[in-house]
């Protein structure tokens, strides 16, 4: 007999099996990571200041008034990412010397509430610091370090900072300094009085001479939003859409069958130019209308496995057991029915990543200054002297297009149950 | 004698199709007496199923209740169920009227355990928390003497066999203690052994709730063993309709007759040819005038073509759909 597993047991044990699916969605997790982290990697605000006896945060403030829309939802996700992490080793580390039986006690739903308890004591904390602390950001980046000051100043070791690793921030402009190649440090120690003009560019710096390497992780925001939510919203309409033909057939099936076609027929690049030649650009717009565009294949889909499962003898009896309509489908169908979208959403991630790319490398795609890694493309497409301005988003949007490619062909194969091993 | 449980008033269920109107349920009149068990036998086709199904408004478009009334004597008040709102019907489904179907291998969802799909049918019609919805449908396992039924409500239905799906599905339409359980077939994909255990299980739970159970079969042994009365149905009508006794002893109608004798059993000659009943039965489209029956019985006469018999009541609590009725030897 087969042992107890689920379903989506059965098909993670498949997707485990096979070894670039994998590596690849081992090396998502990083991805992900970059994106969310991206300030603690690279900023240009200090996180800490020493200034002739005052203290100061300034990156705390950044965190709350950053830039780019997407950057606010990411740098919330980060604000909640550490404080759950840390209460999350902290637990498990009191877990593990009180033993198994200090937990055994609490139910499942207690745990949870005392987690959640404390992840919000940890979030309010944080945001009563912010609060709290000064933080004043200074204009034009006039912050020193300690590697210069104590020659430079006439008080050196009162003005000192703590930067993270990369001290530049996506949007810092530099004139003097762009289209320098990856190394680049400025020329003249006499005339250092930033700590980020000590650094190095590790990637070079672009038109504006922004560090490119600060760019491309900040890149990895606009990239990985543009792909999820544009995927997300074409998965919930299409799900819906496609159940719903399927389920209930007849006129309703008709209809929603009709609009698709019309949708299908739109290409969603070229309706992107025309919206953003008569609107602006916008990351909205880009999401949006992939968005809006992109469901029907899902739908019809969906509607082939909902009609296929809409016949089984279990409907029936859930019908008999009295379950109404929207339980029936949003329950018991769609489990059935879901992994053809399944297969198809990281697919679609990636060929959002590649169209946002190509808009912004075109210009038509998020407004500047923002980072994305079609706009550094751009940048190089006119010139083969900045070499670094095209490999390296080249390299970016390669790799992360086929790390989604590999985990949905992965997938596709897990599922496949011709293929169990 | 208490009121019937359910009664069946000229029930007429038909099917738009694209070749014209397929009476599947013609003038059906039935009742299900309380405690009880009604057998309903007949021949693939003749339109048990619709019937149950018309019951608790399961039919699919393009079916349709056309005529007639379906009534659920509760406790008082009489609830027409043909009239109900779909909201009401969703409430009496599962709730007070239960249904089993033939086959459980596909009646449980394959992706959700059987223990959660039976905690599903409580929390639906008793409205309690995800935790008292599993105490309670582990009992209902224990109820239909599934072993360790703790371990095996978090099973998947692809590891339970034949029966032990047979008695979850039971378990699930018995989860709100109905009046009346539907059974349509429940033991035809089952083996024998299996069967026999399964109608001594509803039988013990018939006696311990008092349940009334409607019990759809072709299986003429199976009647014998279950029912208190039986209604034979052929092409979308009753045609016979008595307690199980003398509708074993004697049955009144040709069609049920020759039912009878089609059987093969012992006493016969090794060798010697099987009884059948000659010809087909008729296409719901093509339907023959008069007595349904008249092209297959041996017994015809020209009234039958001519005018269809009605169902009369030849003995207290017999009754038949044939002109001459009593008045046939049956060899």
């Amino acid at each position: 007999m087969i042992s107890g597993e689920a379903y989506l047991d059965i098909v993670w044990r498949q997707f485990r099996k096979n070894g670039p699916a994998r590596i690849a969605l081992w090396l998502l997790g990083p991805l992900f990571l970059v994106a969310v982290l991206a300030p603690l990697l690279a900023s240009d605000q200090p996180l800490l200041f020493f200034d002739h006896g005052e203290t100061l945060y300034p990156w705390f403030r950044a965190l709350w008034n950053p830039e780019q829309p997407v950057d606010f939802v990411f740098n919330m996700a980060l604000v909640a990412l550490l404080p759950w992490a840390a209460v999350a080793a902290v637990g498990n580390v009191l877990l593990r010397r009180a033993g198994r039986a200090a937990s055994a006690g609490w139910s499942g739903r207690q745990r949870v509430l005392l987690a959640a308890g404390l992840y919000g004591l940890a979030i309010l904390a944080l945001v009563a610091a912010f609060s709290l602390l000064p933080q004043q950001l200074r204009p034009d980046n006039a912050y020193y370090s300690r590697s210069f000051a104590e020659e430079e100043h006439n008080d050196p070791a009162s003005c000192h900072g703590l930067y993270a690793p990369i001290p530049f921030g996506p949007a810092e402009q530099d004139l003097p300094s762009r289209f320098q190649p990856p190394g680049y440090r400025k020329a003249d120690p006499e005339t250092w009085a930033k700590a980020t003009d000590a650094a190095a560019h590790l990637l070079g710096t672009d038109d504006g001479g922004r560090d490119v390497l600060a760019r491309m992780i900040y890149g990895t925001r606009i990239s990985l939003t543009v792909g999820f939510v544009a995927v997300g919203i074409y998965l919930a309409i299409g799900i819906v859409l496609g159940a719903t033909a399927g389920y209930f057939g007849g006129k309703i099936d008709i209809a929603i069958c009709r609009v698709l076609e019309v949708v299908m027929l739109f290409p969603s690049f070229f309706l992107i130019l025309t919206l953003v030649a008569l609107l602006g650009q916008s990351i909205y717009i880009i999401m949006l209308v992939i968005g809006l565009t992109g469901w029907s294949s899902i739908a019809r889909l969906i509607r082939g496995e909902v009609l296929k499962q809409r016949s089984m003898d279990y409907v029936t009896a859930a019908r008999a057991l009295g379950a109404t309509h929207r339980r029936i489908i949003f329950r018991h169908i769609l489990a059935n029915a879901l992994s053809p979208a399944l297969v198809a959403a990281p697919f679609g991630v990636a060929d959002a990543i590649t169209t946002e790319a190509g808009l912004s490398l075109l210009g038509f795609g998020v407004p500047p200054p923002a980072p994305s890694w079609g706009a550094l493309l751009e940048l190089g497409k006119d010139n083969y002297a900045y070499w670094w301005l095209i490999i390296v988003p080249s390299l970016a949007i390669f790799l992360t297009i086929t790390l989604f490619n590999l985990v949905g062909s992965g997938l596709r194969d897990a599922m496949d149950p011709r293929l169990r091993r | 004698m208490p009121e019937p449980l359910l009664i069946i008033d000229r029930l007429c269920t038909y099917f738009d199709t694209d070749e014209g109107v397929v009476r599947a349920v013609d003038d059906v009149s039935l009742a299900v007496p309380r405690g009880k068990t009604l057998g309903l036998v007949g021949e693939s086709g003749c339109g048990k199923s619709v019937t149950a199904l018309s019951i608790i408004r399961l039919v699919a478009p393009p079916g349709r209740i056309a005529a007639g009334r379906v009534v659920l004597q509760g406790n008082g008040r009489p609830l027409v169920l043909t009239d109900l709102a779909e909201p009401e019907m969703r409430k009496i489904r599962g709730g007070s009227v239960a249904m089993i179907f033939q086959e459980p291998m596909t009646s449980l969802n394959p992706v959700f355990t059987v223990g959660s799909q039976i905690a599903e049918a409580v929390r639906i019609h008793q409205g309690v928390g995800r935790a008292e919805a599993r105490r309670r449908a582990v009992e209902m396992l224990r109820t239909v003497k599934i072993p360790e039924p703790a371990l095996r409500a978090r099973d998947y239905p692809h590891q339970f066999s034949g029966g032990m799906r047979q008695r979850a599905m039971i378990a699930m339409a018995l989860s709100s203690h109905p009046k009346l359980l539907v059974a349509d077939e429940p033991t035809t994909a089952l083996d024998v052994t299996i069967q026999a255990q399964i109608l001594d299980l509803l039988r013990q739970l018939q006696a311990e709730s008092g349940m009334s159970i409607l019990f759809i079969t072709h299986d003429l042994g199976v009647v014998a063993e279950m029912a208190d009365e039986v209604a034979v149905m052929y092409a979308a009508k009753v045609v016979e309709h008595a307690a199980v006794g003398p509708l074993l002893a004697g049955p009144l109608h040709p069609y049920t007759h020759l039912l009878f004798k089609s059987r093969p059993g012992p006493g016969r000659s090794k060798g010697g040819r099987l009884d059948t009943i000659r010809g087909m039965v008729p296409s719901p489209l093509r339907l023959p005038a008069g007595c349904k029956f008249h092209p297959r019985c041996p017994f015809r006469q020209p009234r039958c073509e001519a005018e269809e018999p009605a169902l009369w009541q030849i003995q207290p609590g017999h009754w038949v759909r044939c002109h001459f009725a009593g008045e046939l030897t049956f060899e």
